[in-house]
């Protein structure tokens, strides 16, 4: 009856509750977000039946070694990629899947702005004249693993920028 | 260092280094042992260092400019290799206070504050990268428990009253159990965040994870060209772009096939790594179940290394040195009869690390399910820098004593957890 007649006392539920603090830095961490050191670890968290990558290739499309190049994993890129596309759409109110090719294309471009940033020309091969930046996707469909044409995102010359 | 001396010639050495450690508790000898080896992983995770010249999309610390405005610099200065070499003596420095156990209110900051600055200037280049918090969040949290231990401590001695037991030299149950109870809120929180942003549907969602695999091996291919990632066949666009054509085209891992034909049995699979992450928060309970996360937790890393090519090494070291805490069972066993393993505990466990040992070293060079199990590069005593290069006389005696431990470790737990048959009484006594 008295569950009934009186509300749960809760400092006593709260005090019952083993090591308080771990539970309380759990709830820190998912309200705070990314605010290094503090982190959800959002890493894999919402799987979908699409999933991306970001590369770039030369002008004849042969892929270069992004880590020596441009000091910057393809991984790193794609999160890049997705954080300026974030930005765009939330501008309009628009979900990320919604997003545009033209949406697309301004955020490769504002991801090629920072790679040319951090280019290693010793570590670019000869001969390249143009940087191109795709997306590509991979679609896990009924019968198997469907891999789309990438979709060129920038394309960008080099000429004139090699110091 | 006083109390040391104190205890040694009132106790004797043994009680004084080994005493203190129990099922729950981390004394002398184990809180260094623990110091030492977390200091390691320190160590490692400073030798990586990007000196981004720019601060792109400032976070954490980086996105607070009244601070850098009162300091007059922000943390691009840290690209500088000069000051850098000069944070990195600061903190090879205070390392050293902090193995010692000596210093540690004024040590560990030094260390935390560098660790942080260096990692928050990497993750404000537009990507956050989820390598580095576990390391920085257990120094932050030490840091805060070393302050609040002094802080008792100074309010004991200005009082002159008597320590309490927790806050006494030479117990360092607060950093160990503290240092758990960060890394299992990480998991735990990773599993909030699963729920969140799926809608509840991660774990029927699960499967999909074929596709991020593909992704993950594509991605280091792009990293370095390197041909192993992408089945011996180089990507190719279509000289006519035509979506129909290209698809299927090429190759994908096995382990990523293999998945996507079978569902349910994906969901078995990640249900299992997704309630592992959530029971987490059962390590704070003692160094048993602090044991058998913490071997779960290295395994469940070495499977998301194996099937999608992405590894947390950093993570998974410090999971080895608090969790796993091979050092702290050893001297629990040395310190404690009831926790010593008998010769025929010791010799089967020997026996079963020598079959997974000689196992390993033939499986070594193949590229098979059954190496990937028998793999040492997971392997807690792997924490060691450079170990798998020593000479085999040390390396493998090396590994093979931690296994021996650890196996006398889990038997050990086995027993304790399995209801002892009580003696049959004598006849005619009644009960």
């Amino acid at each position: 009856m008295r569950a009934f007649s009186q509300p749960p006392d809760l400092t006593r539920i709260w005090e019952g509750v083993p090591f308080r603090p771990m539970l309380l830095l759990v709830l820190f961490l998912f309200v705070v977000k990314e605010r290094y050191p503090f982190s959800n670890f959002p890493m894999y968290s919402n799987l979908d039946h699409e999933a991306d990558i970001i590369y770039i290739t030369d002008q004849a499309d042969q892929a270069l070694p992004m880590e020596k190049v441009f000091r910057t994993g393809s991984g790193t890129a794609k999160k890049m990629y997705k954080k300026e596309l974030n930005a765009l759409t939330k501008t309009t109110g628009r979900k990320l899947v919604h997003a545009t090719a033209e949406d697309r294309a301004a955020a490769g471009r504002a991801v090629m702005a920072t790679m040319l940033q951090r280019i290693r020309y010793r570590h670019m091969p000869p001969g390249v004249s143009q940087l191109r930046l795709y997306r590509k996707t991979f679609r896990l469909e009924e019968n198997g693993l469907a891999h789309l044409e990438p979709e060129r995102l920038v394309a960008q010359p080099l000429a004139g920028l090699n110091p | 260092m006083t109390s040391l001396l104190n205890d040694i010639r009132t106790q004797g050495v043994k009680t004084a280094l080994l005493g203190g450690t129990t099922l729950r508790h981390a004394g002398r000898l184990e809180g260094f042992f623990l110091r030492l080896l977390f200091a390691i992983v320190v160590y490692i995770s400073l030798q990586s260092y990007p000196a981004y010249q720019t601060l792109l999309k400032p976070v954490g610390i980086a996105a607070w400019p009244g601070l850098w405005q009162w300091l007059g610099w922000d943390l691009t200065r840290l690209a500088d290799p000069v000051f850098w070499d000069l944070c990195l003596r600061w903190a090879y420095a205070a390392l050293g206070f902090y193995v010692i156990g000596f210093g540690l209110p004024v040590a560990l900051p030094v260390v935390t504050l560098i660790h942080i600055a260096i990692r928050t200037l990497n993750n404000s280049q537009g990507a956050a990268h989820h390598g580095f918090q576990m390391v920085s969040l257990a120094l932050l949290a030490q840091t805060l428990v070393v302050w609040f231990l002094a802080a008792v401590r100074t309010r004991a001695f200005l009082a002159k009253r008597p320590l309490p037991p927790w806050a006494a030299s030479g117990n360092w149950t607060w950093l160990w159990m503290y240092t758990i109870a960060v890394i299992a809120a990480t998991y735990v929180t990773s599993v909030c965040t699963k729920l969140e942003k799926s809608g509840g549907q991660w774990l029927l969602n699960s499967p999909y994870v074929a596709g991020q695999i593909v992704k993950t091996h594509r991605q280091n291919y792009y990293n370095d060209l390197d041909p192993r990632f992408i089945q011996g066949q180089p990507p190719a666009a279509s000289p006519v772009p035509d979506p129909a054509t290209d698809r299927y085209r090429h190759p994908i891992p096995v382990q990523a096939d293999w998945l996507a034909r079978h569902p349910a049995i994906a969901r078995v699979i990640f249900g299992a790594g997704f309630l592992l992450e959530l029971f987490t928060l059962l390590a704070v309970f003692d160094r048993r179940a602090a044991l058998l996360i913490g071997l779960g937790l290295v395994s469940l890393h070495g499977s998301i290394g194996w099937l999608m090519e992405l590894t947390f090494p950093l993570n998974e070291r410090t999971v080895g040195v608090f969790y796993v805490n091979a050092a702290g069972w050893l001297i629990l066993m040395i310190k404690d009869p009831a926790w010593r393993p008998s010769g025929k505990i010791l010799t089967v466990s020997f026996l079963t690390a020598a079959a997974l040992l000689g196992a390993h070293l033939a499986t070594a060079t193949a590229d098979t399910l059954a190496a990937h199990f028998l793999d040492l590069s997971q392997h807690p005593a792997s924490l060691i820098p450079d170990l798998f290069n020593w000479p085999a006389a040390l390396k493998w005696p090396w590994v093979l004593a931690t296994q021996t431990i650890l196996l006398s470790a889990l038997i050990l737990i086995g027993k304790s957890l399995w209801p002892q048959r009580s003696p049959a009484p004598p006849p005619g006594e009644v009960r």
